[in-house]
């Protein structure tokens, strides 16, 4: 019975969704844009140090911390999308030091639902200027973040987003024992214009 | 042409991560992943343990003890900023800092009941002092003189040292009995109406001997066995050899956090094989009583890195082979065996 109800909860969730898609053929062109900002919190997942043992390291000794970025993307067809973001991250560990990214990144993004409910797919990868205490870092950043648009007008919408970010902290000689993932969870609200 | 840019633009953006990924701090993951929640007592010194229960200096609030997670003020009539005089055991004296006029300097003594009782020494102020029982002071009215004093005694261990330093000098001490004898304490300073010529003092039960003038730097930390010696100076070199004669070891050059006055002494310990142990700036270093310098930079070091915990003071239990200490902002740490990692936050 439990799982019965789920199950019409999901299919309840999801019906608007396909059903927009129905009706929501060409909502985007190529030439089409997309602007939005976005804010949320980020979850800290977990570090992995490849030259440690464990390698695994699931208490990274940082709280939940917050991101916000503007992104502005431009459509190539009627369902991808290609453009930049550029963001602020930011998150205490145990003590009063601040970490703090500004990753730039190249995002592609899919979107197979349109119209009025939208299920953006997106892919990123670029750089991260990261800051802690007295250490800095120009670090790789790939993301990866699939969402759910509601547009409330022709124009503005609004988004929930799930992601996944990973930073790669790559060192040689005697700092090659800190050469390390770091992996992430933002949890976006985002808000955007299209035309 | 068009893939020839995008490889240079590649290249150009690595060389620039490379370029800004270049310093002595460990990966920002690794400070991370070591971040120890901060105390709210402000920089603690710890000064004595006494089995489960630890009392140190703090510099927002005060005397302390610290036993079962809680820290309790000792003293709360007295304000925090106070000039430590001497500790054995549970046994800790201290002075307010204010100077006196009346040439009779009102001290208090926290006894094994941790309350503390007012006791009156004769002195109108107090130039320099350390905590393991040595003051320089004033006792003359004129405030010209000043001599060296143990365990607020009331006669001198030396005394004229104004006909050789100017006020602005540091004691040092090795607070361990077991390697240096407990009468033993160094002098560095400048010199009498000078602002550069450094000079030093090292006082054995007493007895006076003039180290090595060749030294003119601020030492900031020592030892002595009875027979060698190790002086490190405020710009990080090492001098080695009897005290009256020393030699600098010319291609060694140190670095070390400096906790607010540059020269004043740093913390060190001496380790169970006599060698001189302190926190560099990114490694620990072993200085053995033959003037070999060795960097430590795995075992507890690992996890004890100044870029994450600056250490105020040391405390090793020779019995126990284990390192107590106090930080500047994480309050106190033991390390159980300094052959392992291990660093328990208490």
């Amino acid at each position: 019975m439990k799982r019965i109800t789920i199950m019409v909860l999901i299919l309840a969730v999801l019906a608007p969704v396909f059903a927009a898609d129905a009706t929501a053929i060409g909502q985007y062109q190529m030439g089409s844009q997309m602007f939005t900002f976005r804010a949320g919190p980020v979850i800290p997942l977990f570090f992995y140090f490849f030259n440690d043992n464990p390698s695994f390291v699931s208490d990274t000794h940082l709280k939940t911390g917050g991101y916000g970025s503007i992104r502005y993307q431009g459509f190539t067809n009627s369902q991808i999308a290609i453009g930049g973001e550029l963001g602020y991250y930011f998150a205490y560990p145990r003590n009063d030091d601040l970490l703090t990214s500004v990753p730039l990144q190249f995002v592609a993004s899919w979107i197979p639902v349109q119209g009025t409910i939208e299920l953006p797919i997106s892919l990123g990868l670029g750089f991260a200027y990261n800051s802690f205490a007295q250490s800095s870092y120009l670090s790789m950043f790939a993301s990866a973040e699939i969402g759910l648009s509601w547009y409330f007008t022709d124009q503005w919408g609004i988004t929930v987003s799930a992601g996944y970010w990973l930073i790669p902290e790559i060192y040689t000689d005697a700092k090659r024992v800190d050469t390390s993932l770091g992996n992430f969870s933002p949890i976006v609200v985002s808000v955007s214009y299209r035309n | 042409m068009k893939r020839t840019l995008i490889l240079a633009a590649i290249l150009s953006i690595l060389a620039i991560s490379l370029g800004c990924n270049i310093d002595a701090q460990e990966g920002i993951f690794r400070q991370i992943s070591k971040t120890e929640a901060e105390v709210k007592v402000g920089s603690v010194e710890l000064l004595a343990v006494d089995g489960t229960k630890y009392y140190a200096m703090s510099t927002l609030m005060g005397l302390l003890s610290y036993e079962n997670n809680i820290w309790t003020r000792l003293d709360p009539a007295t304000s925090p900023i106070a000039r430590l005089m001497a500790t054995s055991s549970d046994d800790i004296a201290y002075a307010p800092l204010s100077d006196p006029t009346t040439g009779t300097h009102t001290w208090y003594l926290l006894d094994g009941s941790d309350v503390p009782q007012a006791q009156a020494v004769s002195r109108f102020s107090f130039i320099t002092t350390l905590h393991e029982g040595w003051e320089i002071a004033k006792t003359d009215s004129s405030q010209t003189e000043f001599d060296l004093y143990r365990d607020l005694g009331g006669d001198p261990v030396a005394t004229g040292l104004e006909t050789i330093f100017s006020e602005n000098l540091w004691l040092l001490e090795i607070d361990d009995d077991a390697v240096v004898s407990a009468a033993t304490v160094l002098v560095s300073g400048l010199q009498k109406d000078s602002t550069d010529t450094y000079v030093h003092r090292l006082y054995v039960g007493g007895a006076e001997t003039i180290v090595d003038a060749d030294i003119q730097d601020q030492i900031v930390a020592f030892s002595y066995n009875g027979t060698d010696m190790i002086a490190v100076t405020k710009s990080g070199k090492v001098w080695y050899g009897d005290g009256t004669t020393m030699t600098e070891k010319a291609d060694t050059t140190l670095s070390f956090p400096t906790n607010g006055i540059a020269g004043k002494p740093i913390p060190t310990f001496i380790d169970a094989s006599g060698n001189l142990v302190f926190q560099g700036s990114s490694v620990f270093y072993s200085i053995a009583p033959n003037g070999t310098v060795t960097s430590i930079s795995d075992r507890f070091s690992t996890n004890l890195r100044s870029s994450s915990f600056k250490v105020t003071s040391y405390y090793f239990d020779r019995t126990t082979g284990a390192l107590y200490g106090g930080t500047v902002k994480n309050g106190l740490f033991k390390v159980p065996d300094l052959a392992g990692d291990t660093v328990d936050w208490l």
